[in-house]
């Protein structure tokens, strides 16, 4: 396991993200080499749980990337 | 775009934009009237009447310049509508706009301008009014300040809706109106005389929309049959109120060839009816399908899901629950899978991912299984499927719409190529797989493992949900973060990554005869938190 893709991991592991985790894990699913990333994939879909929540918080999505609007 | 997901988006993008404003407007008045009273714990009545003054300003500037830019962005609805209307079969000349069209646009505009200016008058005295009678109570600053803002922006409970209702009804109607006027004088003009009722239908659909979607009428049909009554009518005429208050539904005109060689009329789609396999189906026993007929029958099987009245309705727009990001109201009811994707990143390259004929069968048998689960667990069942795969993404869940990456969910994936794990309770933890679908040997298992996972989202999101506000915040989610990550075991790495996962790798085991690798802790709240609850 690379060092982005257990970051990645434990950042995942917090029930309640911030807008720095959600970007954080953004950027490391592009760091993170190619053959772990079908389990970012997994990561992701757990990301994408947490997202209307992290929206609630922020009151606003302008933080989301493109790809998760 | 189509037309019609143009119109949409526009009508969501209208009223938020609107919403915005009047939270502006709210925290402007707010302000105004701190600085007036210079900590003072009442308005006087000097201050009151002063104020209307600042008020009418405070709406020029933040309500009524939104109104404007939105009324502008109605263009936008004639270029959607000209390339629709270009592809059919009129008259070149029918097909631009004439100096005629654009005074007859300007004012169309107009005429929407004025709903919103109405408002605008309507709440500037009653705001102004509000302030008064406040002042001559002498009711304290904080009150007055609630009053407003259940005048407003509704975030305070009061007598009556408040102006950011009516305003983003307005917002969502108006598009709706410019659009079926347009339609109708545009149609007339090319000497259309047919139209189709079109859009998609949701959950609160109403009954005469459903009847008379996808059908072909007339100009004088069409009068006639909206003279009958229904729920939520809105009277006016039929191109521009369409089913009522809210409606998505809008009018294509049609081309009498078109019409007579792709439209036959009073022909019900033929949903096909596919042969149930029963029990633990194997990927080589399936009997594939075509794309076709997977469509057809999900479709079908998926209009029928969003219209279980257990999907909770956002009680602001009235519409059918939505959180969701990358979710939209459209998904609802519909399978939105495309038989091959071409995709090219950066990370990758060029790369080509096709379905074949027996993962369509897959898709299908398994979404049977899942309407079974949900049936078992007296919860709706999914509404849709949509692709994912921007963002890499497995596969998804949220909001009754399961989204599936073709890369990885087909029977020839690569994750399928993957060993398959004989981890048990008691072997080294880290030598656990990542997820558990690796513990299956059949690439059908594997396709049912995730699918049954993602299923577990849909569980934990929707069950014992009764209303928007549980919606945003669900009993069980709320339940399973209150049992700590040390008590939790699972037999794959992604079950350590949070309460849910914990809770959907354990479900998808727990259905798939494994129980062997299921969490004693797991079996535990499931019994005490669904089952015994259920009586199942």
């Amino acid at each position: 396991m690379s060092k982005e893709f257990k970051e990645a991991f434990k950042l995942s592991q917090n029930e309640e993200l911030t807008v720095k985790d959600y970007l954080r894990i953004k950027e490391l699913s592009r760091l993170i080499p190619l053959s772990e990333d079908y389990e970012m994939g997994w990561l992701l879909e757990s990301l994408y749980l947490k997202i209307p929540k992290l929206v609630d918080k922020e009151g606003n999505d302008n933080f989301l990337e493109e790809e998760d609007k | 775009m189509a037309r019609q997901e143009f119109l949409e988006r526009l009508q969501d993008s209208h009223e938020i934009q609107i919403k915005k404003t009047l939270e502006d407007l709210e925290a402007r008045i707010v302000s105004q009237i701190s600085t007036l009273t210079e900590g003072a714990d009442a308005v006087s009545t000097q201050i009151a009447i002063d104020l209307r003054t600042d008020l009418k300003r405070f709406i020029d500037e933040t309500y009524r310049t939104t109104a404007d830019t939105l009324v502008r962005d109605y263009d936008q609805i004639v270029k959607e509508f000209m390339e629709e209307f270009g592809g059919l079969d009129i008259p070149e000349k029918f097909k631009s706009l004439t100096k005629v069209d654009l005074l007859t646009i300007n004012q169309l505009k107009f005429q929407q301008f004025a709903g919103f200016e109405d408002l605008a008058s309507r709440y500037l005295n009653e705001i102004s009014s509000q302030v008064y009678q406040n002042a001559i109570a002498g009711k304290p600053f904080n009150d007055m300040v609630k009053d407003l803002r259940g005048l407003i922006t509704g975030e305070v409970d009061r007598r009556g809706r408040p102006m950011s209702t009516y305003a983003s009804q307005i917002a969502h109607d108006s598009v709706m109106q410019f659009d079926g006027q347009f339609t109708v004088y545009k149609s007339k003009e090319a000497g259309l005389n047919k139209f189709k009722y079109t859009g998609t239908l949701v959950g609160d659909s109403r009954p005469h929309c459903v009847t008379h979607l996808n059908k072909v009428y007339t100009e004088e049909q069409i009068r006639s049959i909206w003279q009958s009554s229904w729920a939520g009518k809105s009277e006016g005429d039929p191109f521009t109120v369409r089913g009522g208050y809210r409606c998505r539904h809008t009018w294509l005109p049609v081309a009498d060839e078109f019409f007579d060689a792709e439209e036959p009329q009073d022909t019900p789609i033929q949903v096909p009816t596919i042969p149930r396999q029963t029990g633990r189906i194997k990927a080589n026993q399936l009997q594939g399908i075509g794309y076709t007929t997977l469509i057809a029958k999900l479709d079908d099987t998926f209009t029928k899901n969003a219209n279980d009245k257990r999907y909770v309705i956002n009680p602001i727009t009235k519409e059918p629950a939505r959180i969701f990001k990358g979710s939209k109201i459209d998904d609802y009811g519909k399978t939105k899978i495309t038989k091959i994707e071409n995709r090219n990143s950066r990370r990758y390259g060029k790369e080509t991912f096709e379905y074949s004929n027996e993962d369509y069968a897959a898709i299908n048998l398994v979404v049977e299984e899942l309407n079974d689960l949900a049936k078992k667990y007296n919860i709706q069942s999914i509404r849709g499927i949509k692709k994912v795969g921007g963002d890499r993404v497995v596969a998804n869940m949220g909001d009754g719409v399961l989204g599936l990456n073709i890369k990885h969910i087909r029977l020839k994936s690569e994750r399928n190529t993957r060993t398959t794990s004989k981890w048990k309770f008691g072997d080294d933890k880290s030598k656990r797989p990542f997820t558990v679908e690796q513990y299956f040997d059949d690439p059908l298992d594997r396709t049912r493992a995730t699918l049954y996972h993602e299923f577990g989202h849909h569980l934990h999101q929707q069950m014992f949900v009764k209303n928007f506000k549980e919606y945003r915040n669900p009993k069980l989610e709320k339940d399973l973060i209150r049992i700590p990550y040390f008590k939790r075991k699972g037999a794959s790495l992604y079950s350590d990554v949070n309460s849910k996962e914990w809770f959907c790798e354990n479900f998808a085991l727990f259905h798939m005869d494994k129980k062997d690798l299921v969490d004693p802790e797991w079996i535990k709240f499931f019994k005490e938190n669904i089952e015994n609850v259920k009586g199942i």
